[in-house]
């Protein structure tokens, strides 16, 4: 009887242990569901390094956007930065570099004459990106034709605005604006912007 | 055969004394179920802490806000804000200089609804005495990225106030379920796991000096900077929502004895407005608070800050000398107007504050160290 006993205690030890084994499994199911989430395009992005990194939503394509020239160089707001940089050519000084606080993701500022030129890189191996420029001398001037001392109402005539009781006019093409800001009924800064977030890195 | 059978039929009757009750069968079944449900928990748990980002070789400052639960306790100052804060200040120098206890409850891109709950759950430990507010991140309105919430918000301690704070912090396409369940949101890491994931599944390393970052290199700010973009329409006043939070950390502060002192650090980018200023001066006027502006000529000078020798990144950030020499005029600053006591005569407390010094200078140690063969400081501790 003893042995008959503990044949059936063994049966149910048997349960017990294919029960958690069931759980186990079930673990793994789970896991494997969640494994399987990852490849979903909208879950949060994360680099190789662990980081938590911006979520970002798509690559910049070609679409509508600013531009402006600095001698046979055009700079296309937006746009890869390496051909820009070498048709550029050398620049007045070091660039200035602004890494994220704790994330991944480097803002670079280089200085020409009569502007500085902002680019983003999401890592240190990804493709860089044209974000945006500000014009600080009238030798500049917009694709459009657009200068740093030019009157009120050439923005208007330019780009078909109303010149309102703001000093600020921010103009939209594509992603990317361009932000004139007004003084005394002149122009007295010309800005760039496209959003970084818009910017995946390669 | 037979005897299996015959024993069957007991069974099947209940006639075997030796046979368990259905009671019996019932609880050993729950028992059964609850082992499973414990190990399935348990093993979920395991796979969590396995998942989750360590921060040691990357994004090191995600240590920062669990970290200040093992210096939570007698501090009579404490620094709220984003990295203006935790790299600026040497919490140990205000401590060697003066005897000041001081912590920081800092992190990345801090907004101002994170440093207001880093202020309620810094309450339920300790009553400080000083809250500095380092006012940079007023110029967000709303939060920049998840991945900032994260850094801020995973390492609170669970408690209403993180659930507040989880909730105030949130982007639209956030959950709350991924902040009680941080498996939810680092799931997909499982392909990326390196040996310290392991390593550090239970235990990490200490990064801070109650709060503050240690940085020994040094990259002096250039003699040009980037031109300070124009501000656009609605970026010119701070938004209403980080006036609301303002209020709240001032009347928090007030019910609560506390000084609260706003501060502006001396980093040159990113730039800060005249714009910004003229609003901090005026609140900090309306309601007489302090507000110590850092960039200001005469407060400059003062400190004895060399842009050339005290910034490791061109000025966004100070390295050691830099936050020494900061908090050997702003110890002096609290000291002189917030009444703050020198604690070096008390025996427990100097003991305490001796391992600390130990552990900065041992840091200090290693980066000066690794600087010197490497050409660099690549990693905190010098490792």
């Amino acid at each position: 009887m003893k042995t008959l006993k503990t044949d059936i205690e063994n049966k149910t030890n048997a349960r017990i242990f294919k029960r958690l084994i069931a759980a186990a499994l079930a673990c793994v199911l789970v896991l494997s569901l969640l494994a399987g989430c990852a490849k979903k395009p909208d879950e949060p992005a994360e680099n190789t390094t662990g980081k938590p990194v911006e979520k970002t939503t798509a690559a910049p394509v070609k679409v509508e956007t600013f531009t402006f020239k600095k001698g046979s160089a055009e700079v296309v707001i937006g746009a890869e930065a390496a051909a820009i940089l070498t048709a550029l050519g050398p620049q007045d000084e070091e660039p200035y570099e602004s890494e994220s606080c704790a994330l991944e993701g480097l803002e670079i500022t280089y200085f020409y004459p009569g502007f500085d030129l902002y680019t983003y890189k999401a890592s240190a191996n990804a493709t860089e990106y044209i974000t945006g420029a500000t014009f600080w001398d009238d030798t500049m001037e917009t694709g459009e034709g657009l200068y740093i001392g030019a009157p009120a109402a050439k923005v208007a005539e330019l780009y078909n605005v109303t010149i309102g009781d703001s000093s600020n006019i921010s103009i939209k093409k594509g992603d990317c604006e361009l932000l004139v800001v007004l003084e005394n009924d002149a122009v007295k800064m010309i800005t760039y912007n496209y959003p970084a977030e818009l910017i995946v890195g390669g | 055969m037979g005897t299996d059978t015959s024993v069957k039929n007991e069974l099947n009757t209940g006639t075997d004394p030796g046979v368990k009750k259905p009671g019996k069968r019932v609880l050993k079944a729950v028992l059964i179920a609850l082992a499973a449900v414990a190990v399935l928990a348990l093993s979920l748990w395991l796979l969590q802490r396995l998942l989750v980002p360590k921060y040691i070789s990357s994004s090191e400052e995600g240590l920062l806000v669990k970290e200040y639960y093992s210096y939570a306790g007698g501090n009579d100052v404490l620094f709220v804000g984003d990295c203006e804060v935790y790299s600026n200040f040497s919490t140990v120098k205000m401590w060697t200089e003066y005897g000041i206890t001081s912590a920081m409850r800092g992190s990345p891109q801090q907004l101002i609804w994170h440093s207001y709950y880093m202020i309620e759950d810094t309450l339920r430990y300790e009553t400080p005495k000083v809250v500095v507010y380092n006012v940079l991140s007023m110029k967000y309105g709303e939060p920049q990225k998840e991945a900032y919430n994260r850094l801020a918000l995973d390492g609170m301690e669970w408690s209403p106030v993180k659930r507040q704070a989880i909730r105030a912090s949130m982007m639209s396409d956030e959950s709350m379920l991924s902040y009680v369940f941080p498996i939810l949101r680092y799931h997909s890491r499982w392909s990326e796991l390196k040996a310290e994931d392991v390593k550090y599944m239970f235990k990490t390393k200490q990064l801070s000096h109650n709060g503050y970052v240690m940085r020994v290199d040094v990259k002096p700010v250039p003699s040009r900077l980037p031109v300070a973009k124009p501000l656009k329409d609605d970026e010119i006043k701070f938004a209403d929502v980080c006036w609301e939070y303002l209020d709240k950390m001032r009347t928090l502060c007030e019910s609560k004895g506390i000084k609260l002192v706003l501060i502006k650090a001396p980093t040159v980018e990113p730039h800060w407005y005249d714009e910004w200023e003229a609003q901090i001066v005026e609140y900090a006027d309306k309601y007489g608070l302090d507000y110590v502006n850092f960039l200001k000529e005469d407060v400059l000078t003062a400190t004895g800050l060399d842009y050339s020798t005290d910034t490791f990144d061109a000025g966004q950030h100070m390295n050691l000398s830099g936050a020494e020499k900061l908090a050997v005029w702003f110890g002096a600053y609290l000291r002189d107007n917030a009444g703050l006591e020198d604690h070096r005569g008390d025996n427990d407390l100097a003991a305490k504050w001796q391992s600390k010094i130990d552990y900065y200078e041992e840091m200090k140690a290693a980066q000066y160290r690794q600087l010197e063969e490497k050409g660099t400081v690549d990693s905190y501790w010098g490792d």
